[in-house]
């Protein structure tokens, strides 16, 4: 990929980040590359002592990268605090794509040390019985309900927008490359993940 | 998100200057710009624009669509159209009001440019409003808004997601609930 598409990816990343209720897919290689650019920038910019034009614009180019990927982090770590039982045991049982390495381990941490707060305030207070409360499940989900505004990338079809009942069949609609819609985000999530609808 | 990030991601668009300076190639992140000779039109990106206008090493040429025809244009259709029309760029509302608080000085008719963006805004802001008034009436479950621009849907995302979210929480309850009780009085039967 080219450093401009790589670029647009974490724009991309970044708007359909900051709409979604729940955590994407995480995207390392592209926050790498993205940070390997701005500190060799930086390290250019650095080394060259002279104030001019060039160097401004330079400065100001990484100053918007690196708030676009700090926003980005930044969101997704709102997130993953808010949720962390979710996350974790996403993890658990087998989709490992949502969380970075360092992601996990601070919902870990986040994990352990909520535990530890609520035993040392409360639970050790408390009849035996409480103690075996499991911290992970009570923590709530990501309202995946939630309604979000779509852009659609390429064409989908027969999406599923109401499934059969006893009463009904099941309701879908076919949406083309360049609509737009209200909806909510259960029905497009799959299509968020794999680009195929961006969220706006 | 807020307004000045839906402004920060229009200043990614692609806009013309001409540069009163002689620059090589700038190898940026983002792309590759100029040579930069001093009277001959260039294309970079509006954050690039902005910055090299504010410290007066260029002037700004507005695009193709920003001109008084084009704008009373737009205007008539959007009165005319029950339906929201396509707008010239993504970024139209964006890009027309940082231009013209740039360009003040050499774009012709800027109050007139500014007014008449005034009331395409108003006139979309009104069908906005009515068409989400239907949809709440209607209680669908969804909506197709081609045409609306991101700072439109920016502007009543928050509220309207929000309702329509603890609208959808009271449906599912009262669902449930009735669903609940035809179970219990079938299996009275």
């Amino acid at each position: 990929m080219t450093l401009e598409q790589i670029l647009n990816e974490l724009h991309r990343a970044w708007v359909n980040e900051k709409k979604s209720p729940t955590l994407l897919d995480a995207k390392p290689d592209i926050v790498e590359c993205v940070l390997e650019q701005i500190k060799e920038m930086e390290n250019n910019i650095q080394s060259q002592n002279e104030f001019s034009l060039k160097i401004n614009i330079h400065q100001l180019e990484v100053e918007r990268i690196r708030f676009v990927l700090t926003s980005y982090l930044r969101s997704r770590l709102e997130k993953l605090q808010k949720h962390f039982g979710y996350f974790l045991r996403q993890h658990e049982a087998g989709i490992t794509t949502k969380l970075s390495i360092k992601e996990l381990q601070f919902a870990q941490t986040i994990s352990t040390d909520t535990y530890d707060h609520l035993d040392q305030s409360a639970l050790k207070h408390m009849p035996a019985v409480i103690k075996s409360i499991d911290l992970l499940s009570k923590v709530p989900p990501p309202n995946l309900e939630k309604y979000v505004f779509a852009s659609v990338k390429e064409s989908v079809d027969n999406l599923i927008v109401d499934p059969e009942t006893d009463d009904k069949v099941a309701d879908a609609i076919d949406m083309k490359a360049g609509e737009q819609y209200l909806i909510r985000y259960k029905l497009i999530e799959s299509l968020v993940d794999n680009g195929q609808v961006h969220l706006v | 998100m807020d307004h000045a990030e839906v402004e920060f991601i229009a200043e990614n668009e692609k806009i013309k200057i001409v540069p009163n300076f002689r620059e090589d190639v700038m190898y940026l992140i983002c792309g590759d710009f100029g040579p930069f000779t001093p009277g001959l039109q260039i294309e970079v990106p509006l954050w690039v624009a902005k910055m090299l206008h504010r410290k007066q090493q260029c002037q700004i040429v507005p695009p193709d669509w920003m001109n008084l025809e084009t704008f009373q244009r737009i205007k008539d259709d959007e009165m005319r159209s029950s339906t929201f029309t396509k707008l010239p760029n993504d970024h139209f509302f964006e890009m027309t009001r940082i231009i013209i608080s740039v360009a003040m000085d050499h774009l012709p008719q800027v109050d007139q440019l500014r007014i008449i963006m005034k009331d395409i805004e108003n006139t979309r802001s009104a069908k906005l409003r009515t068409s989400v008034n239907r949809f709440i009436k209607a209680q669908a479950g969804r909506a197709q808004v081609d045409n609306l621009t991101r700072l439109e849907i920016n502007d009543i995302d928050g509220f309207l997601t929000a309702s329509l979210d603890e609208m959808y929480q009271l449906k599912q309850t009262q669902q449930h609930v009735e669903d609940r009780a035809a179970a219990s009085a079938s299996s009275q039967d």
